[in-house]
């Protein structure tokens, strides 16, 4: 089963979205969620069947249909696949989970949901670049709906503004894809990799179209500036679970694209150079932009949602130097802040969902009233800010170590300018909880009752952190065998 | 000169235009559609061969067009027709909503 | 949309079941013209947006009713799943053909590209009709 292992990692999560919809017509209560909750279990083994081979650094080839590239679509699971589908399949359990305890989630959300982790895995382990197009399209389709699923107005505005600036990056991106279809004859990344230094030599300019293009795509995708004002709006409009996917997952596999971009193009160092710059400036507007907006803002979820702006700009510029630490550093940090973010949602939506307010300054003394989910917030932030010996330590570590490697003054400067100023914003969060006097509920308020899946998952998340800061070596041995698909 | 790639191309330059120039919401989606359209052909007439017959295999065809594009094609024109159909969707309650199809007079309204 | 005018009628009762047919003929011959599961698909979901658009939808509803369409949508995914897993059973990949060939030219000579074209062209006939159902019957 480990020979099928790639294709059955996507396809049940796909099959089973379409069997909540047949639970209707069984006479179990809670059908969907069973169903919800077995299938990503049955991914996530065999997913795990498949990490002998991987460690090990083969790389396992997968030809759907027993048709041989370029004629046919190739799935291929190296270190890089690998790890983010590792990703996705723990993170999207947990999501899960939290939404297990939820009621008023029906049928029509659980398959939403196990339809958009398909689309993730699909990405991550895919080695068509059509194919890629085809799986975003299914997780953005799906993220659009899940994330107006409360028929609120500002989600509806939030999610149409998302659909309108995605999709025409997407289209972009399919302009890309022709273009590089005309000059190598096939769609699979390998062929194409072997074909890009060639053309490089003749005709630099269709190469920078295409990386134009496509950095237009995934930095839409991963919240990259002048292209994240959908970020804040969707993220804080929607369901709490579903803003966790968006902010912990789905960020993460436009990086996941972009890093594979780079791989198409790594047979002009000379190019790569002055792409990885880009990446690294527009990473530092990014992280300004995050940093400074974060501060600014009154309501908890928009804060995160700029927050995640913020993190995501920490990343680009870890990935955009090249280096071999700039890689390690980016990827720790992707891991941890999946965890740490999809955690921070979780705490917030619990919080809203109990005191019904949505802005900090209205949360005073939350922590008298729900003492283990303030500590849990705590510890996130300490994490996210940084401190040891929470996880997020070592990955902003990694990324200060690797910006003086290359002793670029003014970088450094403005990471931990960044790094202050995250914990300038959850500080204020911080305080406004633990302040003397209690928030008052609105009279008419009732809250809704929280069970005890959504603490669970919470608490895992917080847990999850502390775990990987004190044993950082688990998540390194993930890490190196991507780093090594990067530079060889 | 004429060929499918540059009309292709100057599609999708005028569904790009629709999108940023536009303020009412219905015509914002049918530039999305124009440029997916424009996609399609320009993706479709890099595929062509010139003097080329239809891509299906009958005995006694010697020059056929090449069929990938098409295949492909066919599977991003569906996504197109998924995506235009949502966003109608979402364009219908936001206009129960607001009672108006104009984006900055939606957006001001926060 | 009570006054319809009874040529519009009349012609449309007549014509459905002969677009529902060429509909059919679409998908199945995918492999022999131009045609397909996603081709066929929509001339079969817009014969049913043709009848619900000149008869009324309360009407089309009684014959074609949204939860049987709506399961036909969902057993119609499942079916092609499993159809990529009977390849895994024989011992090959996933959504490989098994089927032996026919002779050039026929129906039968697709393997399995025919079954997968019928699946689809169901999947996506349902689904086009579904969604306009949903719009037509939003109520502000």
């Amino acid at each position: 089963m480990t020979f099928h292992a790639p294709i059955l990692v996507i396809v049940v999560p796909l099959l089973s979205a379409f069997l909540t919809h047949l639970t209707k017509y069984t006479r179990l209560k809670r059908g969907a969620e069973i169903v919800a909750l077995t299938s990503m279990i049955v991914s996530l083994f065999f997913l795990l069947s498949m990490s002998g081979p991987v460690f090990s650094g083969e790389v396992l080839n997968y030809d759907l249909g027993g048709w041989p590239p370029p004629a046919g679509i190739s799935l291929t699971v190296d270190g890089l696949s690998f790890f983010f589908s590792l990703l996705a399949v723990g993170v999207g359990l947990l999501i899960i989970v939290y939404s297990l305890g939820i009621y008023v989630y029906a049928r029509r959300y659980y398959s939403l949901l196990l339809i958009a982790l398909s689309g993730i895995l699909g990405i991550v382990l895919t080695r068509d670049i059509f194919n890629m197009y085809v799986f975003f399209e299914i997780l953005a389709v799906a993220s659009y709906i899940l994330v107006t699923y409360k028929h609120k107005t500002r989600a509806i505005k939030a999610s149409f503004k998302y659909l309108i600036m995605s999709e025409s990056a997407w289209v972009l991106f399919l302009l890309a894809v022709a273009v590089l279809y005309g000059l190598t004859g096939s769609l699979n990344m390998d062929d194409i990799a072997a074909q890009t230094p060639i053309i490089y030599q003749t005709n630099p300019q269709v190469i920078y179209l295409v990386f134009a293009l496509m950095m237009i795509a995934f930095g839409i995708k991963c919240g990259m500036f002048p292209l994240h004002t959908w970020i804040p709006e969707a993220h804080s409009q929607a369901p709490t679970p579903v803003s966790g996917l968006l902010s912990g997952l789905i960020l993460k596999v436009g990086l996941y694209a972009m890093l594979r971009v780079f791989f198409l193009f790594f047979g002009a160092p000379l190019f790569l150079r002055g792409a990885g710059s880009i990446i690294v400036y527009l990473g530092l507007i990014t992280l300004i932009v995050g940093a400074c907006l974060a501060l600014a803002q009154e309501e908890l979820k928009k804060l995160l949602a700029f927050s995640s702006i913020n993190q995501i700009g920490f990343i680009l510029i870890a990935i955009g130097l090249g280096t071999r630490l700039g890689f390690e550093g980016g990827l720790f940090h992707i891991f941890n802040h999946a965890l740490i973010k999809t955690g921070l949602f979780f705490c917030a939506g619990i919080i809203i969902s109990q005191t019904g307010f949505w802005k900090i300054g209205q949360m005073k003394g939350v922590w008298r009233k729900m003492p283990g989910l303030t500590a849990a917030f705590c510890v996130l932030s300490l994490a996210v800010i940084g401190i040891p010996p929470f996880n997020g330590f070592f990955s902003k570590m990694f990324i200060v170590e690797a910006v003086l490697l290359e002793q670029n003054y003014f970088l450094l400067f403005f990471v931990f300018f960044g790094i202050i100023m995250t914990a300038a914003y959850f500080f204020r969060v911080i305080q406004t909880f633990f302040a003397q006097e209690d928030f008052k509920q609105k009279p008419d308020f009732v809250p809704q009752p929280v069970g005890p899946f959504e603490h669970l998952s919470t608490y895992v998340f917080a847990a999850f952190c502390l775990l990987v800061g004190l044993f950082p070596g688990m998540v390194l041995s993930l890490i190196h065998p991507a780093v090594k698909v990067l530079l060889p | 000169m004429i060929n499918g790639v540059s009309i292709g191309i100057i599609v999708v330059l005028i569904g790009i235009y629709g999108i940023l120039t536009k303020r009412n919401l219905i015509k914002m989606v049918m530039a999305l559609y124009i440029m997916n359209s424009g996609v399609i052909l320009l993706f479709i007439s890099i595929g062509y061969v010139a003097g080329g017959e239809a891509a299906i295999f009958e005995s006694g065809k010697k020059l056929m067009v090449d069929p990938l594009p098409q295949a492909v094609m066919l599977t991003s024109l569906v996504i197109g027709l998924g995506i235009t159909a949502l966003a109608l969707a979402l364009v219908i309650k936001i206009y129960d909503e607001y009672g108006t199809l104009n984006a900055s007079r939606i957006l001001e309204d926060k | 949309m009570d006054r319809t005018s009874s040529i519009l009628k009349i012609f449309t009762r007549k014509l459905f079941s002969f677009i529902l047919l060429y509909g059919c003929y679409l998908i199945s011959h995918g492999h022999l013209s131009p045609g397909g599961g996603f081709q066929g698909g929509v001339v079969f979901g817009s014969a049913i947006i043709l009848l619900g658009l000149v008869e009324g939808v309360k009407l089309t509803e009684k014959r074609f009713r949204e939860d049987s369409l709506s399961l036909t949508k969902n057993v119609g995914m499942l079916v092609f799943i499993f159809l990529g897993f009977v390849g895994i059973f024989l011992g090959y990949y996933f959504l490989s053909d098994f089927l032996p060939r026919g002779e050039v030219g026929t129906v039968p000579s697709a393997g399995l590209i025919l079954l997968l074209n019928l699946t689809i062209g169901f999947m996506v006939g349902t689904g086009i009709a579904v969604i306009f159902y949903r719009i037509v019957r939003h109520k502000a």
